[in-house]
């Protein structure tokens, strides 16, 4: 065993605290909660849709966020071009302004007479209160996860390893599927699980744009202010089980997946 | 001799023509090649002098900002890399690591041949040639490097591509791997019948395998032609530099006569060379071969006419020769002979020696 010296015991010391700070908060909500409340919860139907539609709708915000984000990763890591920069920036916007500015800005135009709320509503779509509404908040607050981490992969994939691809006979877009992506599917999925747990705690911008349908956060917050704390626990202690629950599984299944960093 | 003049108007096999790139750091500057089929060049130069844009370029990837790269006589220059037949092999080998060594080899066949057993047979065909048929089933993580760059090697000629580019293939390779791995490269290319271009910074690799050699310095092909005239008639001073001649000296034309041009390159120190000159420019670089100079204990009459006499400096063993170094009234010249003659000859530091050579083997470039 390897020697502890006293700078290791110090760091230790000192680095214990976060994680005692955001564990012992985390196992004291879940063992101050009533298990008898806890199942009366699984059977109230507005508990259980509450949950459901973050999961969805946090799902559907993913799948949007892969289908935009994947391409743009794969242009920031392989071009360097004039205000590359800026795209950058503009990306990470959202994990830096607050949550209910987000609802704001996301109001003004998704509002049925806004920039992009007017021509959606042409074809029946609608964002206040509406479940398109919570997508559109949850993606703008979460996107750049699998923009960054996606990144991150295609960058670790040699460009020299695309460039034998293609002069053994592939297309680029060909080159994508069969070698880089393949070579950064861990990125992108660990990009798209955090993507996925960000959307379903989001809050703050789906307060303003869309408090009905309600979501689990939402319905915590009205529990809370409605009723109390006592009232709120419950339902915060399903949520984060949910929440712990896929963020386990996933870890799982990518602790065995190889990976192909480069050396 | 008519043959010959009429090959100088075909298309050779590849042509490179006027061809300029770009990229910011790195650029290349009116590049002009020619190969003909089963060619094997080797390009040699500094590091940061183009090469490996230079073989990008020709693949496909790099866009030029002049100049057109012909084919078999057709214009590739916008071609896309997969549309080209030319295939690129990397100095670190690059497999795709989540294959298995049969799949990184049948990678380029998939797309042409539909039968698997025709794959499958072509695979072990070209494994066989590289000795890595016992080795189809395993990951590249746990190939030695030479096993990899075989690997990589296999995965690019059996495409069968009309044009095989090699970036410093064996530099990350040791010592013996390299021998090893130049010979089956040979057989395999010429098994193939594949043109080659193969860029690297080790003379060996020029001598076991190239008929053509072209010297790069910063982006500009500074002398392209076969080994042997490249390495005895340098045109450029540079070029004479890089490729190992060791004796260059900064030299003044002062006379001549009978095809004979007559150069000081020090206060009393004349060198005559059948080199005509143009007594018009008359700084010259002078450039004598090491391998070219005689060394004998005494004066003798001969035709030789540069004979000098000088004091050993330094005897330096090198490999299977001995390097000599002796000083001409300050003036330091290299010799290279064998440590027979060393000993046959006594030569000693200190000893009084005189050397002598051929005014054919004084070489006049210009200085410009």
């Amino acid at each position: 065993m390897r020697k502890l010296d006293h700078t290791t015991i110090f760091f230790a010391l000192m680095g214990s605290f976060l994680f005692f700070f955001v564990l012992i908060p985390i196992v004291n909500l879940m063992v101050s909660a009533n298990p008898g409340i806890i199942l009366n919860n699984i059977q109230d139907p507005s508990v259980m849709s509450a949950l459901f539609l973050s999961i969805y709708a946090a799902l559907a915000a993913t799948i949007i966020a892969l289908l935009f984000g994947v391409p743009l990763a794969y242009l920031l890591a392989r071009n360097d071009f004039w205000g590359k920069g800026f795209v950058e920036s503009v990306i990470d916007v959202p994990l830096v302004i607050p949550h209910t500015v987000s609802g704001i800005i996301l109001l003004l135009v998704f509002n049925p007479g806004g920039i992009f709320g007017q021509p959606l509503s042409q074809i029946g779509l609608t964002f206040s209160d509406a479940i398109p509404g919570i997508i559109v908040a949850m993606l703008f607050a979460s996107s750049s996860f699998v923009v960054n981490s996606s990144r991150e992969g295609f960058e670790s994939v040699d460009p020299r390893m695309e460039k034998v691809a293609r002069t053994l006979g592939s297309g680029s877009l060909k080159t994508f599927f069969i070698i880089t992506l393949p070579l950064s599917l861990r990125n992108v999925v660990v990009g798209s699980i955090m993507c996925w747990a960000r959307a379903i705690s989001e809050f703050g911008a789906i307060v303003i744009l869309a408090y009905y349908p309600t979501t689990a956060p939402v319905l915590i917050y009205r529990r809370f202010v409605d009723f109390g704390l006592q009232e709120s626990i419950p339902v915060a202690v399903l949520l984060i089980s949910v929440c712990l629950v896929l963020f386990l599984i996933v870890r799982l299944l990518i602790s065995g997946w190889k990976t192909y960093d480069k050396d | 001799m008519l043959i010959r003049i009429w090959r100088e108007f075909e298309a050779m096999f590849l042509e490179v023509n006027n061809l300029s790139v770009d990229l910011g750091q790195f650029h290349l500057i009116d590049v002009n090649l020619g190969l003909e089929k089963e060619d094997y060049m080797v390009i040699i130069g500094p590091t940061g002098s183009g090469k490996s844009v230079l073989l990008e370029t020709i693949a496909g990837f790099y866009r030029p900002q002049s100049g057109r790269i012909f084919l078999e006589g057709k214009d590739i220059t916008h071609l896309t890399p997969e549309k080209r037949g030319i295939s690129i092999i990397y100095q670190d080998y690059v497999l795709f690591p989540h294959m298995n060594v049969f799949e990184n080899i049948a990678y380029g066949l998939k797309k042409r041949i539909e039968d698997k057993e025709v794959i499958e047979s072509s695979v072990v065909d070209a494994a066989k040639r590289l000795k890595i048929d016992h080795l189809l089933d395993r990951n590249p993580e746990t190939l030695s490097g030479g096993e990899k760059q075989r690997t990589a090697i296999a995965r690019s000629l059996i495409v069968e591509p009309n044009l095989l580019l090699m970036d410093e293939p064996f530099s990350a390779l040791d010592v013996n791997t390299h021998t090893y791995l130049t010979d089956l490269l040979k057989k395999a290319v010429s098994d193939y019948q594949t043109t080659c271009i193969h860029v690297s910074h080790n003379f060996n690799d020029v001598w076991s395998l190239a008929e053509q050699v072209a010297v790069m310095r910063d982006g500009e092909i500074l002398q392209q032609g076969v080994v042997a005239d490249v390495f005895s008639k340098p045109r450029h001073d540079f070029v004479a530099d890089f490729v190992g001649v060791r004796n260059i000296f900064q030299g003044e034309v002062v006379g001549g006569s009978k095809g004979i041009t007559d150069v000081e390159i020090d206060k009393n120190l004349i060198l005559h060379s059948s080199d005509t000159y143009n007594t018009d420019f008359k700084e010259v670089i002078v450039v004598i071969r090491p391998e070219n100079i005689i060394f004998s204990n005494q004066p003798f009459v001969s035709s030789i006419r540069n004979q000098l006499k000088g004091i050993v400096t330094e005897v330096v063993l090198i490999g299977p020769t001995v390097w000599v170094e002796v000083d001409v009234h300050g003036t330091s010249f290299k010799g290279i002979i064998t440590p027979s003659s060393l000993d046959m000859l006594g030569i000693k530091k200190g000893n009084e020696i005189y050397l002598s050579f051929k005014s054919v083997n004084v070489k006049l470039i210009d200085n410009d």
